[in-house]
């Protein structure tokens, strides 16, 4: 590490503020966090279902035109028994090659912030990053006692998110892009619909 | 009777005596009784603002040095100067021998509108007459010293305010920002100027002598009929 | 006249410059959107700030920290004094790994050390739709979150008939059906994805990468191998505080709530991962960071690249990204590219002080205040001017009364005598700047002092 130290060698005394502020959660006034995640992820173009989630899935494969989808192992997901179920109806959990070409993908979610409408997923043996990302559509299955208010208000009781996984991701919404003329796109490169499936409400 | 002072500032002094006098008849009017002191020059702004630190430095010490002998708030008709005075002259001045003036007269400064509608609460009485009037509230005065909405409130007494699109954008003067990108500011000037247009605005007022000069100067070369005057013009003609 | 001041010009009143002020309109308009509808935004962003000065003030400590964490974590963290060795690494673990094609998440720092230039023996795509754009037409980004602002919808059509060999279109949404089949068949065979990142995380060595299309997570997802440049100011000290600037720069980017994808790698993929990087690199740049941080202009290493200066700023709308030169543009380019010492030295003549930056920027960066700085600092360098000659002749005469006085008395006849009708129309030397594009009003009576004399004689 001796490179490390001449590296840092270089780096002198700002001649800025030091002290370090407490970060404390934003005061808000009180609401229900079952109701503003709906209102907020349908500002994004994100839908959200109170319904049984086999029927969401089931709905959504018929829609696609598929028998397929991506998915976190079946007792990773808060809904057991979906994988089985979703198997009676003739839809079945692909897994091995060719997962590109799967429309749908289906996941459970660590978290969701009502203020953002966003679901929070940490990546982990049996939790893969692509089910969220590769299909056209992508359904997250989300426990609404993981509901949170804010990004800060999740962070602070949940410090070690970070380090629970390789990869942690927060999704708020669909893919989109403004980049041509500001006019808004949705599915750039990830799902082009997101669908968030409140689990136990 | 209190006193009170007259930072008249050097574009005003030379380009626009008319502004100061209207300034004193004004505070006279509310009351006040107003002292100018000769040995007053400029704050410095320009040669701050260029870059050239020693010459400001120079001449906002002979400046603050004269207002530091006075006594009462010090007005100001320009957001510009007085956020220059208010801000930035103590920590130009801070190492020297007159960090204790430009201390002492940063805490006395007031812009005029300031002054009139938060420190005398003077806000003329309900005779507007009717012409429409466009107010542009200066970027340093507004950004500067947070005077959103006093220019506003006395426009509003005395005359018609007509809103001006995208009011708190930049006209573009910058003081010699005009003559060292004078393309860019000219750009921004037109932009204001078809903004103040647009409004149905007679009369265009502002806070700031500097951008008044290259707005009236860029109205009258396109051939507009509207007029520009600083708010004490406009507040000191309607209470004749 | 300077270079500065050609380009600016030459800029005015064109369509890509027509075009880019539309989109710095709406941005500005949907931040201040963003800001109304959420009222804590004024305290986080003073938290914010405090959050970044900490951070800067203490980097010594965070970087060593973040070194820890992350190599704890399983990535390999790596140390670029500058931009040619920054390449150099990124090169050699490349070449250490095999890769051929790589796939790129937009980042202004590899812009910043032209990265992609550096890599020209590999197959580098970008991935970020305007970037890819971008590349693809050989030009270079306008404005620091939307890189083809300036362009429409045609002239994108065109290029993406031109050069990627399909029917033309105009439409937005094919335009963009387009480039994302085009760019998934490089996802899913690129052999490293390169981000910069948002931030580094200090106490859990993560790298955070902000974006809207999702291909930052295909980057950091798809590839065996994920590399991040990461600029050594990017630093926060734990997720608390990444927390707090997540929410203050997507809303002051864009106006959203938070970004679409917030995309945290902390490490390569762990045992019994079924995807993920199997090797995860950071390179630390400094690039001439620790400079600034030991400069006057250190504040502005609190800079979060929203982009919100540039939206609101009326001389970036006026000429657009491109006219400043160099990778970063508008108010923050101003102080950063001197500060770094790259691009026009005169840049931060570039402003009219007007502050719209410092009301708009997260963090309350005081650009006109660095900006005025930088200017005393290039003065005092520089030699010889007609324009400091006239300021030291200004200052002589304004800081003696008598001498001032008579100024005034003369200047006012000289500009009464020349004006006609009340106006002027033609001025001297370099005041000729002022007539060249407007009249000045002459003075109607001789100066205010004098009239104030008389009243009181």
């Amino acid at each position: 590490m001796s490179r490390l130290s001449e590296f840092l060698a270089r780096i002198g005394t700002a001649r800025l503020p030091s002290a370090r502020p407490e970060v404390r959660a934003p005061q808000l006034d009180a609401t229900d966090l079952v109701s503003l995640f709906i209102r907020r992820l349908e500002e994004v173009d994100g839908v959200v279902h109170r319904t049984d989630p086999v029927e969401v899935v089931a709905g959504l494969a018929r829609r696609l035109g598929t028998d397929r989808y991506l998915s976190w192992d079946p007792d990773r997901l808060p809904v057991p028994g979906l994988v089985a179920e979703l198997e009676t109806l003739g839809i079945e959990r692909h897994t091995g090659p060719g997962r590109e070409e799967v429309p749908l993908g289906v996941t459970g979610a660590d978290a969701g912030l009502a203020e953002s409408g966003t679901v929070v997923l940490i990546a982990g043996p049996g939790r893969p990053r692509h089910p969220s990302l590769l299909p056209e559509v992508h359904v997250a299955l989300l426990r609404v006692d993981l509901l949170h208010r804010s990004l800060t208000h999740w962070m602070l009781e949940h410090p070690q998110a970070l380090s629970e996984g390789s990869g942690l991701i927060m999704i708020t919404g669909p893919s989109r892009t403004a980049d041509i003329e500001q006019q808004l796109n949705l599915g750039v490169h990830g799902p082009r619909e997101v669908h968030v499936v409140l689990v136990g409400a | 009777m209190g006193v009170c002072q007259l930072f008249v500032t050097c574009l005003v002094d030379a380009l626009a005596p008319e502004v100061g006098r209207a300034c004193v008849e004004l505070l006279e009017g509310a009351g006040l009784e107003v002292q100018f002191s000769e040995d007053q020059t400029c704050c410095g702004q320009p040669a701050y603002n260029a870059g050239y630190r020693d010459q400001a430095r120079r001449v906002a010490a002979q400046t603050v040095s004269a207002l530091d002998r006075t006594e009462g708030p010090i007005v100001v008709p320009s957001g510009s100067c007085a956020d220059m005075l208010a801000h930035h002259v103590p920590a130009l001045l801070a190492d020297g021998p007159h960090a204790g003036p430009a201390r002492r007269v940063a805490a006395r400064v007031r812009e005029l509108t300031q002054f009139l509608v938060d420190d005398l609460g003077a806000v003329p009485a309900g005779t507007a007459d009717g012409r429409r009037v466009a107010c542009h509230v200066s970027c340093h005065g507004l950004r500067g010293l947070g005077i959103r909405d006093q220019p506003g409130r006395l426009v509003e007494s005395v005359a018609d305010r007509v809103p001006v699109r995208d009011a708190e954008e930049c006209c573009g003067f910058g003081g010699l920002f005009s003559l060292e990108l004078p393309e860019v500011s000219a750009a921004s000037m037109r932009r204001k100027i078809r903004a103040v247009e647009e409004s149905g605005a007679e009369i265009l007022v502002g806070t700031d002598l500097g951008c008044l000069l290259h707005l009236a100067g860029g109205l009258h070369r396109a051939g507009s009929p509207i007029r520009v005057l600083h708010i004490a013009q406009l507040l000191r003609e309607s209470t004749r | 006249m300077s270079e500065l001041r050609t380009r600016m010009s030459a800029a005015i009143g064109t369509a890509p410059v027509e075009a880019t002020r539309r989109g710095a309109e709406r941005l500005a308009e949907l931040r201040r959107r963003a800001e109304t509808d959420y009222p804590p935004m004024g305290e986080m962003r003073d938290l914010a700030r405090a959050i970044r000065l900490h951070t800067l003030a203490n980097l010594h400590r965070y970087l060593s920290e973040f070194c820890e964490s992350a190599q704890r974590a399983g990535t390999r963290v790596h140390l670029a004094a500058d931009a040619a060795e920054a390449n150099s690494i990124v090169e050699s673990i490349l070449r250490a790994a095999g890769a051929r094609t790589v796939v790129k998440s937009k980042s202004m720092l590899t812009e910043e050390i032209g990265l992609n230039h550096a890599l020209d023996g590999f197959r580098v795509t970008e991935t970020d739709l305007g970037e890819f754009i971008v590349q693809i037409a050989g030009d270079r980004p306008s404005h620091i979150i939307a890189p083809v602002m300036h362009r429409t919808r045609q002239e994108i059509g065109r290029l993406f008939a031109d050069v990627l060999g399909v029917a033309y279109t105009d439409d937005p949404p094919q335009l963009n059906d387009i480039a994302r089949s085009h760019l998934r068949r490089r996802f899913l065979e690129a052999d490293a994805g390169i981000t910069g990142a948002n931030f580094a995380v200090a106490s859990t060595g993560s790298v955070v990468l902000v974006t809207n299309e999702g291909n930052g997570r295909m980057c950091t997802s798809l590839p065996p191998v994920h590399i991040a440049l990461v600029g050594i100011e990017r630093l926060v000290p734990s997720p608390a505080e990444l927390a707090v600037l997540l929410e203050v720069l997507a809303r002051s980017a864009t106006g959203q709530r938070l970004s679409v994808y917030t995309t945290v790698v902390t490490g390569p993929r762990r045992p019994d991962e079924e995807d993920g990087p199997v090797e995860t690199h950071v390179v630390l740049v400094d690039n001439g960071r620790s400079r600034v941080l030991a400069s006057e202009d250190a504040e502005i290493l609190a800079c979060i690249r929203c982009g919100a200066c540039l939206n609101v700023c009326p001389v970036y709308r006026e000429v657009g990204g491109h006219a400043y030169g160099g990778v970063y543009p508008g108010p923050v380019g101003a102080v950063l590219q001197p500060a770094l010492g790259v691009g026009s030295a005169d840049l931060p003549f570039a402003s009219s002080l007007c502050g719209a930056c410092r009301e708009a920027c997260p963090v309350r960066i005081d650009i006109p205040r660095l900006l005025v700085g930088l200017r005393h600092r290039l003065v005092d360098r520089s030699s010889f001017s007609w324009l400091g000659l006239g300021l030291e002749a200004y200052s002589r005469v304004a800081s003696n009364p008598t001498a001032w006085r008579l100024f005034l008395s003369l200047g006012s006849f000289g500009l009464r005598t020349a004006a006609r009708d009340g106006w002027i129309g033609r001025l001297p030397f370099h005041a000729s700047a002022w007539t060249a594009h407007r009249d000045l009003p002459g003075p109607g009576a001789p100066p205010f002092r004098v009239w104030w004399r008389n009243r009181n004689r």
